[in-house]
């Protein structure tokens, strides 16, 4: 990401700040409704202790359901594909499963395990772990005839054909299914959070709404989405690293010289 | 110095699909140890098919099929193959892609570095061991593929219309190569092409397969003198066979 | 359950005769769930932790916060709590679904459901609701008390417009005019707005004849049979903090800031916090707190609380009245007449002016 390229998003971001700075402040909006920026700015310095201290649990439980979204997620795609019953007995009840909305199922959840972290991890696993399944399934099977036909014309087994071909095949799609799960990841733990915790990011917005204190709630949102973007980044970095050989976008996405 | 190359017997082989397709039918040839045998013939006469069961790929329906004597079921570690596109590991490096082979026979790679470099050297492109496949054009894949299916010193080489995609310059020079390249190891080649003049210049026989349901229909001798150069092309033997050819599939598309 | 409450009541009283005083040992875990967010109606609990009435009793205890009674109830009947404070009514409704709970001490005896506006919108009686737009949280206790307003005082139901929403939306939506009033719980809602600078015209359920408690302490009959004890110290905590509370108002919104940090901050927050402390207290200026001190039940007020939820809840299998509280562990800690007087003195902003 050259600096170039930041420049303008950012420069964007800061027109509207100071759109909504003046607006604000033009239209006399009321705080409880919309703060200025500026006290948002305020509210992130003066309070990061506290808005620190409810990022963490968030922050650990996004990382820990992904992680679990994207270990559980491969090792059913495997399955998927591999096996012939899972495939057709089992498969078919993920995709309609994921049609619930999870956010309905949060107070069952907290019923059966209790208001812990369990309840929430096991929620962020829920929503997140199907981008993984179906992108993985899609990598590990949409390999092109001629590699396998190659591989076994060099005496490659099954399973090296999977480990050495169809793997590293996968591996571009993968990391997309992990960037859509990443993000679904954070909404997970957060709207969880609503519902169902003690602490976290989430739990503080509702605390800050419910005392109609608007500038830490969108204190919390800045900060939260900003933990968002550096998860995001991180994936996008490792795939860098890992996705090697994937000509990088630049070049095909057609005319920079 | 390789082993001694294998000799290719098939006897009646037949190919019929579940679908009912008869792609081949009674085909019966031989080729002798050592041997360069081209497969020539217009697209879906079943050449390739035959190439497939050749390499163990594809089952016969019936009928026959040996590499040494033994008969064909599974592919052999023995036999390298090319295929129309280069078909190289695009997470790979050049060098990488090369020893593949080795990885899948399970043995050990620093074994056999020392010949990968060796062969790419031979193919012209060592320069490039250790790029990725997507660095390279169509012509430079095509030869470390070929790189790849000589790493195991095979006795037996099947090619199926290796040079189809390049243009024509890039195929006469990759022609050369190739013949250069079979002269250091001189495996038994079995080389499927719809190029006439390709056909000519590469081979010891040539023979003719018709349309489906295929089957062998001519076959041509060519008694050129080894080493060859492109400039045989102009030579009135060169002419003579690719003439002979020429008419032996202008007969079988009006039969 | 095999055993009937009322024997097992019946049998905690008498276990709690028998129990000697309690002696300073290690603290026993015990873990308490709020009905909603820690805002300045709980204030007594945290006074209490604070100040160590739980402690000194060898308690140590533990406050989550709640996702609205409903939930709490679910929580509060699988164990997943020891003590809760939760509606009454909502809690009878559970009882009624096969929830084990039953209510130990009653913390705020009148109930705070009403339709709340801005006083700019001149709905001062119930018939000024006719032909105006009234927000409702979905599902919420004040709404399906709804119909029991509209009976008690005869306004027409078909001229009134209503709009669902979330719970976090309703306070937002009247402050921007977006609804003219709204069902909501006086005791969430008023402070959040007066600490915008804005007054509240108010009409409680429970000032146009709506018979139905508040809010109250509840467990499980379980605990309370197998351990009179516990149930005993945690209720004395609590009344004696509220106690400590009605009397000392601007210390208890201190402590209360001081433990949920969430809330430290603006002065906003602090006026919050203070006002939903006062209501809370306003709404425990009863007839059977003065004569029988804190946390005490009125049985016929039960028994009239459950023909409500009966009526209006659609509850069936309701157990009797008297099954569904005990009287056994309130009312020990009471305040003396003149103490009543300066409580009463306070808070006479927070009651609520009827039209």
């Amino acid at each position: 990401m050259s600096a170039s390229r930041l420049a303008w998003p950012l420069g964007v971001t800061a027109v509207m700040l100071m759109a909504w700075e003046m607006a604000v402040a033009a239209l006399r909006v009321k705080t409880v409704v919309l703060p200025r920026p500026s006290a948002v700015a305020a509210v992130v310095l003066e309070r990061w202790p506290l808005l620190l201290e409810h990022l963490w649990p968030t922050f650990y439980q996004i990382l820990l359901g992904f992680v679990l979204s994207v270990a559980g997620g491969l090792v059913m795609a495997v399955l998927v594909v591999y096996s012939e019953p899972i495939r057709k007995g089992v498969l078919p009840l993920i995709v309609t499963s994921q049609i619930v909305p999870k956010v309905a199922i949060a107070p069952l959840l907290v019923v059966w395990f209790g208001t812990g972290d369990l309840s929430r991890l096991l929620l962020a696993f829920l929503i997140a772990f199907f981008p993984i399944v179906i992108n993985t399934v899609v990598g590990l099977t949409s390999v092109d005839d001629d590699y396998i036909k190659m591989a076994r014309a060099f005496m490659g087994t099954r399973w090296q054909i999977f480990a050495k071909i169809r793997l590293p095949h996968a591996l571009p799609l993968i990391f997309g299914g992990m960037k859509i799960s990443i993000t679904l990841a954070v909404i997970g733990i957060v709207v969880a959070e609503f519902v169902a915790a003690q602490r976290g990011i989430g739990y503080l917005i509702v605390m800050a709404n419910g005392l109609l204190d608007t500038p830490l709630m969108m204190a919390a949102i800045a900060v939260l989405s900003a933990m968002g973007l550096a998860l995001y980044g991180l994936i996008v970095a490792l795939e860098r690293v890992v996705v090697y050989w994937h000509a990088p976008a630049e070049t095909t996405a057609g005319g920079t010289p | 110095m390789a082993a001694v190359p294998d000799s290719v017997e098939i006897e009646r082989a037949c190919k019929t699909y579940a679908s009912g397709l008869e792609a081949l039918r009674d085909v019966t040839f031989r080729v002798a140890p050592g041997e360069f045998v081209s497969l020539l013939g217009p697209s879906g006469c079943g050449k390739s098919t035959l190439l497939m069961m050749i390499a163990g790929l594809v089952p016969v329906s019936s009928g026959g099929i040996r590499i040494d004597a033994t008969v064909v079921t599974t592919p052999r570690a023995d036999v390298g193959m090319v295929f129309q596109s280069a078909v190289l590991l695009p997470w790979r490096t050049v060098l990488d892609n090369v020893l593949l082979p080795v990885e899948l026979l399970r043995l050990r790679r620093r074994d056999h570095e020392g010949r990968a470099r060796d062969l790419l050297a031979m193919a012209g492109v060592e320069d490039f061991a250790a790029r990725l496949p997507h660095e390279l054009s169509g012509g430079m894949k095509q030869r470390v593929a070929i790189c790849r299916a000589l790493i195991m010193q095979p006795r037996l080489l099947l090619m199926d219309e290796p040079f189809s995609a390049l243009d024509a310059l890039t195929r006469e020079r990759m022609s050369l190569e190739l013949l250069g390249l079979w002269e250091r190891l001189r495996p038994t080649v079995v080389f499927v092409t719809h190029a006439i003049r390709e056909a000519v210049f590469l081979s010891d026989r040539v023979l003719v397969m018709s349309a489906r349901p295929g089957t062998i229909g001519f076959e041509v001798d060519v008694k050129l003198p080894r080493p060859r150069q492109l400039s045989i092309q102009e030579s009135e033997a060169f002419n003579r066979h690719a003439g002979a050819l020429r008419r032996a599939i202008e007969a079988e598309e009006v039969a | 359950m095999t055993l009937s409450r009322r024997t097992f009541l019946a049998g905690a009283g008498a276990a709690l005769a028998a129990v000697p005083a309690a002696r300073a040992q290690s603290l026993t875990p015990v873990r308490l769930t709020l009905p909603w967010i820690p805002h300045g109606g709980f204030t007594h609990h945290f006074v209490a932790k604070k100040m160590g009435y739980w402690d000194k009793r060898g308690l140590d205890v533990k406050i989550d916060r709640g996702f609205g009674s409903g939930e709490v109830c679910k929580t509060l009947g699988l164990g997943q709590y020891e003590f809760g404070e939760i509606d009454f009514g909502v809690m009878t409704n559970c009882v009624s679904k096969g929830l084990d709970l039953v209510a130990l001490g009653l913390i705020q005896p009148k109930a705070t459901m009403g339709i709340f506006s801005l006083p700019k919108k001149g709905i001062r009686r119930p018939a000024d609701l006719e032909g105006r737009k009234v927000g409702f949280a979905t599902g919420s206790g004040d709404f399906q008390l709804w119909p029991a307003f509209v009976k008690l005082t005869g306004i027409d139901d078909g001229k009134i417009q209503k709009v669902f929403m979330g719970p976090e939306a309703l306070i937002k939506s009247l402050i921007e005019e977006q609804i003219d009033a709204e069902g909501n719980f006086y005791g969430s809602l008023a402070p959040s707005v007066w600490a915008q600078g804005l007054d509240l015209t108010t009409m409680l359920y429970a000032d146009h004849g709506v018979q139905i408690y508040g809010l109250t302490l509840a467990t499980r009959p379980k605990v309370v049979k197998e351990q009179p004890e516990l149930c005993a110290k945690f209720v004395d905590g609590v009344m004696e903090a509220m106690a400590w509370t009605y009397v000392n108002p601007e210390q208890a919104v201190d402590i209360h800031l001081d433990m949920v940090k969430e809330f430290k901050g603006s002065p906003t927050n602090r006026d919050v916090i203070k006002h939903g402390q006062g209501v809370r207290t306003a709404m425990a200026l009863v007839p059977e707190f003065e004569k029988q001190g804190l946390g005490a039940f009125d049985p016929a007020m039960v028994g009239k609380t459950r023909e409500t939820v009966i009526t209006y809840m659609g509850a069936k299998d309701v157990p009797a009245a008297d099954q569904l509280f005990t009287n056994a562990f309130a009312g020990k800690t009471r305040l003396t007449a003149a103490q009543w007087a300066q409580v009463r003195d306070s808070v006479k902003r927070y009651i609520p002016a009827k039209a």
